[in-house]
């Protein structure tokens, strides 16, 4: 497992915002799951990482959180998207797409801004 | 905005369900799910589980992360510290008690005086929009802010101005004669114009304010708005009162409207009872009444600055306003200058008044303060030596001394909040105390300022207490927090080494700084003592009362009649020794103010500078001297053929005499009063007390019966009897209203109070100061106390060491009441330095008594000596009595 990186400061909020909402009401294992899964098991995310990040969120009042019973019957806790995380999400991943935009036109090769 | 709501939740979590139950729920539910995916792809369960704690990472790494992401980490540690500070405490509840009360006394009395500071200066007008408003004063030739304006220079000022959207002139009468059906009484009330209320923006409680037309007409409308305490005091809160007349001065005033519950006015200090229209000034029996420009003058005005305007542009304005020309006033007045003031506070001469006192005030209570604060550093500084071990094992195990340092720090905080929170309940008993100085003034005027709480007081004690704690806490937590925590733990706490230097220090000053104070507090003593004695006088058993028939329309006739039968009534009452009298206005029987100057000299001819004099003038009737006890050094006193058409008589006091007669042959010779001759029959002691700025001055005394222009129905009357003056006073005023029911009667009290209120600032000063010195000797020994004790309690081993190597009992006690009072003798050295060069300060507050006097320095060195061994006794003793063999077994 050494190959997997440590997940990128500031871009884990953004991650899990678009897993919850991609996957509905998802508890914190499936979150991790989904998250390695996505990233072709390049990231790892554990307990120290997810939890806190999940905390955050929930503070900030861009997810909820409520106790529910998983697919094979265990109690876990099931965050869903808020409003506010929803417009939070659309804007942050604009930015993103921004961002990452802006930054790969400086490793295209002969396409020099006018 | 975000941010803002999870701090919010991040202090709920604080102090909301235990953190980490849910999470831990939470981990378990994610490990056994993860277990499950693992056996379901073929692993046994031990291998699952073990796949799965490899994956997801320390538990408790990630339980701290969530705790820190929860909640506050910064609050929560505040949070511990205080709990830990508390405990502290609490552990030590004898030094807990008495640091809280030596800062409750401390900030109590400093928060004290801030709220008069507060009531004198800061406070804005109690009406609406009180920014908007500005004082017009005229400044005389002499700095003083009361000059007064002509009626129609304020007319002019109103009507010419773009400053102002509204202007009313104001005069403060501070005696007006009530009548009502319950008997007369003196009432403080104001002249004002008819927008008065709606300018300062004050809805009435009943009826109405005056309307424009009622101040139009000189003497036409009398009308009167009445406040709230008068209308519940005289007309038991009786709604009918609106149409009712009542007589003032004479007159018959229609009341129209009773102010608000807590509205005295626009003056603070001067609570008024009572409003009426200035163009019923003259007819109420001031100046005369068609209010032209040689008419009696108004004190000033009070503005409401149109919106937009500022005080300065609004004072650019008026300075260049013109208000009057030569014709129109001929009898030109001297050189006088409008200025603008804001109406926070007293008006700017009594402000100016009040300001040295009240700076003296708070130079004594900040001493106390930092006495108190010295003292306190010195405690903790000795406790940092007992808290060393338990420090330097925090140290050890990881804590960082920023973290030490914040958590003593907190500690010294909690303290001074506790003390803080303390001292409030104190500075309300404290203000009851000074108000009393505040309530009356000489002249038996009542005042009252609003010393209620606000935020200002609020902030000035929190500062105080932040302050406090930081400063007695600082030294003594980064000391703490710096030591070598290698010996330390391996000495076990048994330092030799006395660091003490800086707690010594600490002690001197607060010797030094608490004998400053005693210093000043004996001197103003004696200055007390002095003062109410009387100088040259005797105002025991003496009652003073101002009779004045003029408010009530007396003619000279009358007057004269009322004077006589008031002399010989009161003579032929029971218990009435003698009788004096003199003419009225400005002044005290005893004491006699500005306003009664008179210009003499030697010759006949007109005056010129150098050969006449300015001297007090007033004039006396026959047994003044007699009853007042003042000495005629020569001579005579006045009798009853010092009449009008008798040779004219003047009796001088010693300092007039030395003045115009330095070879001392005053005694027979003439001297000119208004180019007239009076004949010298008598010198009199001088009465007023001498201190170091104020010499006597020359005082001139002529015959009531002799001067006719002053007899105008004012006078005064100082009656020697011969019991308890307090409780004769009612008898001597039912003997002058048997003779005129209605004769207003003012001043009246015993001389002795009297002159106690006349000097309130010396006696106030000596109260103050004794308090807080008698405080700061206490604190000093406290410190000097605790200093020897932890001075001992750390040398233990040492001075068991020496009593083993054959040191007598005697020479422990010795060593260490030797290093004490070596340490009370330094301070009282650097306080009498800084007494001599401090009291300078006291200087207008000490009559008949030198700053440097030697008695006073005596006395307090003394005390000091006496306190500063009973101090070091304790410690000394404990000392004495420490056992060699336990003291080094132990160690």
């Amino acid at each position: 497992m050494g190959d997997r990186t440590d997940v990128w400061q500031g871009t884990l909020a953004l991650m899990v915002l678009k897993t919850i909402e991609a996957m509905g009401p998802i508890h914190g294992y499936g979150i991790a799951r989904r998250i390695e899964q996505t990233s072709g098991d390049m990231l790892s995310l554990n307990y120290g990482t997810l939890y806190p990040a999940l905390l955050k969120l929930e503070q900030e009042g861009a997810i909820t959180s409520e106790w529910g019973a998983s697919e094979n019957n265990r109690k876990a806790k099931f965050y869903k998207l808020t409003r506010a995380g929803r417009k939070r999400l659309e804007q942050e991943a604009r930015e993103w797409e921004q961002a990452t935009a802006i930054v790969a036109r400086f490793f295209k090769p002969g396409e020099e801004p006018a | 905005m975000r941010q803002l709501c999870a701090c919010w939740r991040r202090v709920r979590g604080l102090f909301g369900r235990r953190p980490g139950e849910d999470l831990s729920a939470e981990l378990e539910s994610h490990l056994l799910m993860q277990i499950d995916d693992h056996v379901r792809s073929g692993m046994s369960p031990d291998e699952a589980r073990r796949a799965a704690l490899i994956q997801s990472g320390g538990i408790e790494q990630a339980k701290q992360a969530y705790r820190e992401r929860e909640s506050l980490p910064w609050l929560e540690t505040l949070c511990q510290d205080l709990r830990f500070g508390w405990r502290m405490l609490r552990k030590s509840p004898g030094f807990a008690a008495v640091a809280v009360l030596m800062l409750a006394l401390g900030i109590g009395a400093n928060t004290a005086i801030f709220s008069f500071v507060d009531a004198l200066f800061l406070k804005p007008l109690a009406v609406s929009k009180p920014e908007q408003l500005v004082r017009v004063y005229a400044k005389g030739p002499s700095g003083h802010y009361g000059a007064g304006f002509a009626y129609p220079e304020f007319t002019r000022l109103r009507d010419h101005n773009s400053s102002f959207a509204a202007l009313s002139v104001e005069t403060e009468r501070p005696q007006l004669h009530l009548v009502t059906g319950g008997g007369s009484e003196e009432i403080r009330g104001e002249f004002v114009s008819g927008n008065y209320f709606d300018l300062l923006g004050i809805p009435l409680h009943l009826g109405r304010g005056f309307l424009p037309e009622e101040d139009s007409v000189p003497g036409r409308d009398a009308v009167a708005v009445i406040s709230d305490a008068l209308w519940k005091s005289r007309f038991h809160a009786d709604p009918a009162i609106l149409g009712h007349e009542i007589r003032i001065n004479d007159i018959s005033f229609k009341v129209v409207g009773v102010a608000p519950p807590g509205f005295y006015g626009d003056l603070t200090g001067l609570p008024a009872e009572v409003w009426v229209p200035a163009m019923m000034f003259g007819a109420a029996g001031y100046g005369c009444t068609d209010h032209s420009y040689n008419c009696s003058l108004f004190d000033g005005m009070i503005g409401r600055l149109a919106p937009g305007q500022t005080l300065a542009r609004a004072q650019a304005e008026l300075s260049s306003t013109i208000l009057w020309s030569a014709t129109d006033w001929p009898e030109k007045p001297s050189r006088r200058e409008v200025v603008l003031t804001s109406t926070k506070g007293e008006s700017p001469d009594d402000a100016a008044e009040d300001a040295a006192q009240m700076r003296l005030l708070m130079l004594v209570t900040a001493s106390l303060l930092l006495i108190a604060c010295a003292n306190l550093a010195g405690l903790l500084l000795a406790r940092g030596v007992m808290r060393r071990r338990e420090i330097a094992v925090r140290l050890s195990i990881g804590a960082r001394r920023s973290r030490v340092v914040r958590q003593l720090l907190t500690e010294s905080l909690l303290l001074a909040s506790l003390g803080g929170v303390a001292g409030l309940g104190v500075s309300f008993g404290a203000k009851q105390l000074l108000s009393r100085f505040y309530a009356t003034d000489s002249e038996g005027f009542h005042h009252l300022y609003d010393l209620s709480f606000d935020w200002r007081v609020l902030v000035y004690s929190m500062a105080l207490v932040l302050i406090m704690g930081t400063l007695f806490g600082l030294v003594p937590a980064r000391r703490a927090s710096r030591q070598d925590l290698v010996s330390e733990l391996k000495e076990g706490g048994t330092e030799l080494r006395t660091k003490g230097w800086l707690s010594q220090v600490l002690v001197v000053g607060q010797v030094a700084l608490s004998m400053v104070l005693v210093i000043a507090a004996g001197l103003l003593a004696r200055s007390g003592v002095e003062v109410q004695r009387g100088t040259n006088f005797d105002p025991d058993h003496m009652i003073v009362l101002r009779v004045r028939p003029e408010l009530t329309k007396y003619t000279q006739q009358q007057v004269d009649a009322l004077v006589r039968q008031m002399d010989r009534r009161l003579k032929e009452t029971p218990g009435v020794q003698s009788v004096a009298f003199m003419e009225g206005g400005e002044g005290l029987v005893w004491n006699w103010g500005d306003g009664r100057d008179a210009t003499v000299s030697l010759l006949g001819h007109a005056l010129t500078r150098g050969e006449s004099l300015t001297v007090r003038k007033q004039d006396v009737g026959p047994d003044f001297f007699r009853t007042l006890k003042i000495p005629l050094l020569q001579g005579r006193q006045f009798e009853e053929q010092d009449r009008l058409g008798s040779p004219r008589v003047a009796i001088v006091n010693q300092a007039m005499a030395q003045r115009l007669w330095p070879d001392g042959s005053a005694m027979g010779r003439s001297v000119f009063v208004n180019a007239q001759p009076f004949q010298v029959i008598g010198i009199s002691a001088d009465i007023q007390p001498r201190n170091a700025i104020r010499a006597p001055e020359p005082h001139l005394y002529l015959s009531y019966w002799q001067s006719n222009a002053t007899r105008q129905g004012d006078v005064r009357l100082a009656i020697r009897v011969a019991e308890d003056p307090a409780g004769a006073l009612p008898a001597i005023r039912r003997v002058v209203q048997s003779l005129d029911p209605n004769v207003p009667i003012g001043e009246d009290m015993p001389m002795s109070e009297q002159v106690n209120l006349e000097y309130m600032p010396v006696l106030l000063a000596q109260r103050v100061m004794s308090f807080c010195g008698l405080l700061a000797l206490c604190l000093s020994a406290v410190g000097l106390y605790s200093i020897l004790a932890f001075a001992v309690r750390a040398r233990t081993r040492e001075i068991g060491i020496r009593m083993a190597l054959g040191a007598r009992r005697e020479d422990v006690l010795r060593l260490v009441m030797m290093q004490g009072t070596k340490l009370a003798f330094l301070g009282v050295v650097t306080g009498a330095i800084a007494a001599l060069i401090s009291t300078r300060l006291l200087a207008s507050l000490l009559f008949g008594v030198s700053r440097a006097d030697p008695v006073t320095y005596l006395c307090v060195t003394v005390l000091v000596f006496l306190v500063a061994p009973a101090a070091c006794y304790f410690p000394a003793h404990r000392a004495m009595r420490i056992d060699p063999v336990r003291a080094l077994r132990t160690e």
